[in-house]
């Protein structure tokens, strides 16, 4: 069996030597530099083609063009986000894309964007697990450029579980920032969003709900972990009123939704009892104290240790 | 061939443990028994005791609620009320030797209730409760959950009978 990359090359060379050989001496040429992995000597010889008005109409120049910066961003920069290669490597394909009207390099070109579109969907999730309140939009941007490369490359591809997965790690990124400093309630506000987002594309997703309850609930928490020595009565009245809006008709809701899709889920029960107990359903609080025990029993859930 | 090349990465990238979009921790506190610790204390900050019962610790009493005794005891223990220091105790069993000014009984002790009257008939002790009904068997101050908020209701009369006098901050956030 030829290994993916080994057919792409050999198709690569197959054209250069073919289809325009008498035409296109110079991108012939750093195509052959490329295959034997010169690459700097490929790029030189590929910018004498782009100033050739005849060299450069053609559709195969900028593939070329844009298989040799690829090349080199999977050689030297795979790891920078930030790498021109990779940038340069996406303009040039979707120039030859644009001059391509019969079609002669478009499959290849679609599955080199879709290489690229992958790199940018890592480059996207790497950024979830890392990002601040300062630079929160970066993972956007590069969700936004894999979005758009994988919609040219493979207009049929269905987004909604990359849109899902993204959304999710934001918004677990998002709650992170939020434990780090629940002071500020932004992050926690972002993470409801991403989440709301992804129980939009799909209403079966118990995780997503099942996140948005605890944000509820744990913005309770905090408000009630202010009460102290100085909370006047009224205060406490006030504290308990919008915590009871925030467990009652938010938290509950979203976890009551997550239990319908995943009952058998240990955490899902275990924040039901929490979210009961709070609002001192005492039945509620027996059953699912009961449900944990059974699933204990079953063996299907842990208990945690302490 | 690239179509499985694409979807090995993505699909690596989706199964390495960073990326499993993790249950989020859910904070374990009893929220209930912050609220309740909290009025314990402004009934002991607000209502007025005899002056016999102004020395030494001011003693709250917790009977059959451990998460309620841990919570005040951290948030509120050794705080001033008056001259005194405030002391809770975790208790089983009503102590004989010690005098409490406040005692809450929790519901699942709610059958001691009557005893624990007769036993405290002569002595200044509030009694906290937090079930229905509590209040026309003894206990002076009762906790009621109204929409997902604590509130209280008092039977100012028997508090007055063993002395203690409400404060006008209790009076106007009882319910009536």
């Amino acid at each position: 069996m030829i290994k993916a990359p080994i057919l792409f090359l050999l198709s690569f060379v197959l054209v250069a030597f073919t289809m325009n050989g008498q035409e296109l001496p110079l991108t012939n040429a750093a195509a052959v530099l490329c295959q034997d992995k010169q690459y700097d000597a490929a790029l030189a010889k590929i910018e004498e083609a782009k100033l050739s008005k005849i060299e450069s109409g053609f559709p195969y120049m900028w593939y070329v063009d844009g298989f040799i910066h690829k090349e080199i961003y999977k050689l030297n920069e795979s790891g920078n986000r930030n790498s021109n290669q990779r940038e340069m490597a996406v303009e040039s394909f979707l120039k030859a894309l644009e001059l391509d009207k019969r079609n002669e390099q478009t499959a290849m070109t679609k599955l080199s964007l879709k290489f690229l579109a992958s790199s940018y969907y890592n480059d996207a999730l790497i950024q979830t697990r890392e990002f601040d309140l300062t630079n929160e939009q970066e993972p956007e941007l590069y969700f936004k450029k894999f979005r758009r490369l994988i919609h040219i490359a493979e207009p049929g591809t269905s987004l909604k579980k990359f849109d899902n997965e993204f959304n999710k790690s934001m918004g677990q990124r998002y709650f992170q920032l939020w434990q780090m400093n629940i002071e500020n309630d932004v992050p926690a506000e972002r993470a409801t969003g991403k989440y709301n987002e992804v129980v939009r594309l799909d209403s079966t997703d118990s995780d997503a709900f099942y996140n948005i309850a605890v944000i509820y609930y744990n913005k309770a928490v905090f408000k009630y972990r202010k009460i102290g020595p100085d909370t006047d009565i009224f205060d406490l009245i006030m504290t308990q009123q919008d915590c009871a809006e925030l467990i009652k008709n938010k938290a509950l809701v979203n976890m009551q939704r997550a239990y319908k899709l995943n009952a058998e889920n240990g955490e899902i029960v275990r924040g039901l009892m929490y979210i009961h107990r709070a609002l001192e359903h005492e039945n509620d609080v027996a059953y699912f104290k009961a449900e944990i025990e059974r699933l204990v029993a079953e063996g299907k859930i842990t208990l945690p240790q302490n | 061939m690239h179509k499985t090349y694409f979807r090995l990465i993505i699909l690596f990238i989706l199964l390495s443990p960073a990326f499993r979009s993790a249950a989020q921790g859910i904070q374990s506190d009893n929220t209930v028994a912050m609220i309740r610790a909290n009025y314990l204390y402004q009934f002991a900050n607000y209502n007025n005791w005899p002056s016999d019962t102004k020395n030494g610790k001011f003693y709250i009493g917790i009977l059959g609620n451990t998460d309620l005794y841990e919570i005040a005891s951290a948030k509120y223990g050794a705080k001033p009320i008056g001259n005194q220091t405030l002391e809770f105790l975790s208790l089983t069993n009503l102590p004989q030797a010690t005098y409490l000014h406040v005692l809450f009984i929790d519901k699942a002790m709610k059958n001691e209730l009557p005893r624990i009257v007769k036993e405290l008939k002569d002595k200044s002790t509030l009694i906290v409760t937090n079930w229905e009904g509590a209040l026309a068997t003894g206990s002076h101050i009762n906790f009621k959950n109204i929409d997902g908020s604590i509130r209280f209701e008092i039977n100012k009369k028997s508090m007055e009978d063993k002395k203690i006098t409400p404060g006008i901050k209790i009076l106007q956030w009882a319910i009536q």
